[in-house]
């Protein structure tokens, strides 16, 4: 399946930056944004929207970053993405599966998308991050950056 | 006496669980909508810089951080003391027209279409935006393109990320370019004709919910909202008006600045959430609602030809002198303002003034207060600060627009549950969990998610008796 578009890649990276960890996904996609690759937009978000699918369907691959509620983890991990299955009832704050699923029923079409899982610990009131997020960082980069040159 | 949990409410902004008491009779005693989430922005500001505070208090909502952003910044132009430049004024407003697009846009075609197009008794399955696409895919896809019109202005003027603020005290930190300008005003027309596709579409689908018209929040109540020159509708800076449902005048040209004196603020030991009253009236006598309907009833033009012809027919709702008491019109005055600021973005567009260069007024700490309202989509939002001479927040209270519908949320719970619990017993029925969700739908409420939801969120229902056994549980 390809893009209508034929666009570039598109980075996600969302979570509340007032609620600790929550926040690295914007963080990471911040960061990636410095570097200054070409042919990558880069979206920071409080978290996603139904609009969001009319977004990814202009690119060709999408990662989405976020902070993972699994507190057993302890490395960063990415995971290729399909549509969700069933039907989400949240519409306000969706997970990336349920976007691929909008962007699939609106538009017949969905990037090849993948899901950067960051650990977390910290989802308390706070503006820092948790060591071991704030450890991930680097970590997290460096295999989207890896990722990335397989499309370009 | 039991109790009927409803936990959590799907598609509301935050998490909220509902509670409906049931006495021996198996009649309805009482409903509450508990907030659990503490949030206590208010605490975490003292101390900062408020030069700061439009910047933070925007990263309390993913959906409407625009409206804490211009309320925040007019607190701050009153520390500052200063008249911010008219180019500034109108880019605010500019910003604020497009966050009533799109969280507007959200709120109809997204969040309450579903159940206005599939039907309140439809699978609740598929009672949702996937269950809408299959039924009408061209409205889907348009109602994703207006709330992406209006992102797209606060993009223009803000940058992709609206947190570091754009709207700062003493007016804006950039204007608008030439071909931004050009970009929104060529999107216009297919937003404007989106708008009255679903103004259309809803007025033909109301004859289905008389029902819904007579238990969502059908009851007097007083409606506050802002009003700008000669009762004109207004949404960035104007005068606090209150009617009563008979559409009498009963508080006029109110200063924001002065809410103290109007609004008090109760504490019950269950929610989180404040319940804010009209305070001459005492609470909870002082019920009021605010947001698209009370902006509505309190008004007498909108000031756009479109809009105002749209007004007039709305407010024939209830003869065109008594305000719309329902909360199921919520909804119909929401897609009207959507065309008032649609309007009003073309009329901004056209103003030399908008690209004027002087966009910010330099001052220091004047003032050890700042007071300041706007409306936000869901109603009017108080920003209210105090500073040390050196600017650093002392004391923060914020009143926001879902707050101040707490009370009247709480009395269309108990209206809808009333009507089908005396109609059903203790029983739970499908009807009524789908209309109590979507009678709070209504109000789009927005209880700020603090951290976005992981995956799914299961309806829960749980009857309780009067000691808090479970004694039924039900999910979706």
């Amino acid at each position: 399946m390809s893009s209508p578009l034929e666009k570039k890649i598109l980075i996600i990276g969302y979570g509340n930056t007032l609620r600790g960890d929550d926040g690295i996904g914007q963080i990471i996609a911040e960061k990636i944004e410095k570097l200054n690759f070409k042919d990558i937009d880069i979206l920071a978000l409080h978290q996603l929207t139904p609009d969001i699918a009319g977004k990814i369907i202009e690119y060709k691959v999408v990662f989405f970053i976020d902070a993972s509620q699994n507190t057993e983890l302890n490395e960063v991990q990415v995971l290729s993405l399909e549509p969700s299955e069933s039907s989400p009832k949240i519409e306000h704050a969706m997970n990336p599966e349920d976007i691929l699923k909008l962007a699939e029923e609106l538009y017949n079409f969905y990037p090849k998308s993948f899901c950067v899982l960051v650990p977390a610990r910290n989802f308390s009131f706070s503006e820092s991050l948790s060591d071991l997020t704030k450890s991930m960082i680097q970590p997290a980069i460096k295999i989207i950056t890896e990722k990335i040159k397989n499309f370009n | 006496m039991k109790q009927i949990v409803i936990d959590p409410v799907t598609r509301v902004e935050g998490h909220a669980k509902i509670t409906i008491l049931i006495d021996d009779s198996g009649h309805v005693s009482d409903a509450r909508f508990h907030v659990t989430e503490f949030r206590g922005f208010e605490k975490f500001c003292e101390g900062r810089p408020f030069r700061e505070m439009p910047g933070i208090t925007a990263r309390i909502c993913g959906i409407c951080p625009v409206s804490h952003l211009l309320a925040s910044s007019k607190a701050g132009d009153k520390i500052l003391a200063v008249s911010i430049p008219p180019a500034a004024i109108k880019l605010r407003r500019l910003m604020n027209l497009g966050q009533i697009v799109q969280s507007h846009a959200l709120s109809f075609f997204h969040l309450s279409a579903p159940d206005l197009i599939l039907g309140m008794d439809s699978d609740p399955s598929k009672r949702n935006v996937f269950g809408l696409i299959k039924a009408d895919p061209e409205l889907a896809r348009k109602g994703i393109r207006l709330r992406q019109f209006g992102q797209e202005i606060i993009e223009h003027l803000g940058g992709k990320k609206i947190h570091p603020a754009w709207s700062i005290p003493g007016g804006v930190r950039n204007g608008l370019s030439e071909e931004s300008k050009k970009q929104i005003i060529d999107k216009i027309p297919e937003a404007k004709q989106t708008a009255k596709l679903a103004l259309e579409l809803f007025k033909k689908l109301l004859p289905n919910f008389q029902r819904e018209i007579q238990i969502f929040g059908n009851f007097p109540s007083l409606f506050m909202g802002m009003v700008g020159e000669d009762g004109l509708w207004e949404h960035y800076d104007g005068k606090i008006r209150f009617v009563d449902s008979m559409g009498n005048i009963i508080a006029d040209e109110l200063d924001p600045a002065n809410y103290k004196e109007y609004i008090g603020e109760a504490v019950e030991s269950w929610s989180y959430l404040k319940f804010p009253y009209y305070l001459p009236m005492g609470y909870p006598e002082g019920i009021y609602r605010v947001g698209p309907l009370a902006r509505l009833n309190v008004c007498e033009k909108m000031g756009t030809p479109e809009a105002d012809k749209e007004l007039l027919e709305f407010k024939e709702i209830a003869n065109g002198d008594r305000a719309v008491s329902s909360s199921f019109y919520y909804h119909w005055a929401r897609l009207i303002e959507i065309i008032a600021s649609l309007e009003k973005i073309e009329e901004l567009l056209s103003d030399p003034d908008i690209s004027s260069k002087k966009l910010r007024a330099n001052a220091g700490v004047n003032s050890i207060v700042g007071t300041a309202a706007s409306e936000a989509p869901r109603g009017t939002l108080f920003h209210d600060y105090q500073v040390d001479e050196n600017g650093l927040i002392q004391k923060v209270n914020l009143i926001i627009a879902t707050g101040q519908n707490n009370i009247a949320m709480n009395r269309t719970i108990e209206q809808i549950a009333r009507h089908f619990i005396h109609l059903h017993g203790t029983k739970i029925p499908e009807g009524m969990l789908n209309r109590v969700e979507a009678g709070i739908r209504a109000y789009d409420p927005c209880l700020s998610c603090s951290t976005h939801a992981f995956g799914k969120m299961p309806l829960e229902i749980t009857l309780v008796d009067k000691n808090g056994n479970v004694i039924d549980k039900k999910s979706r």
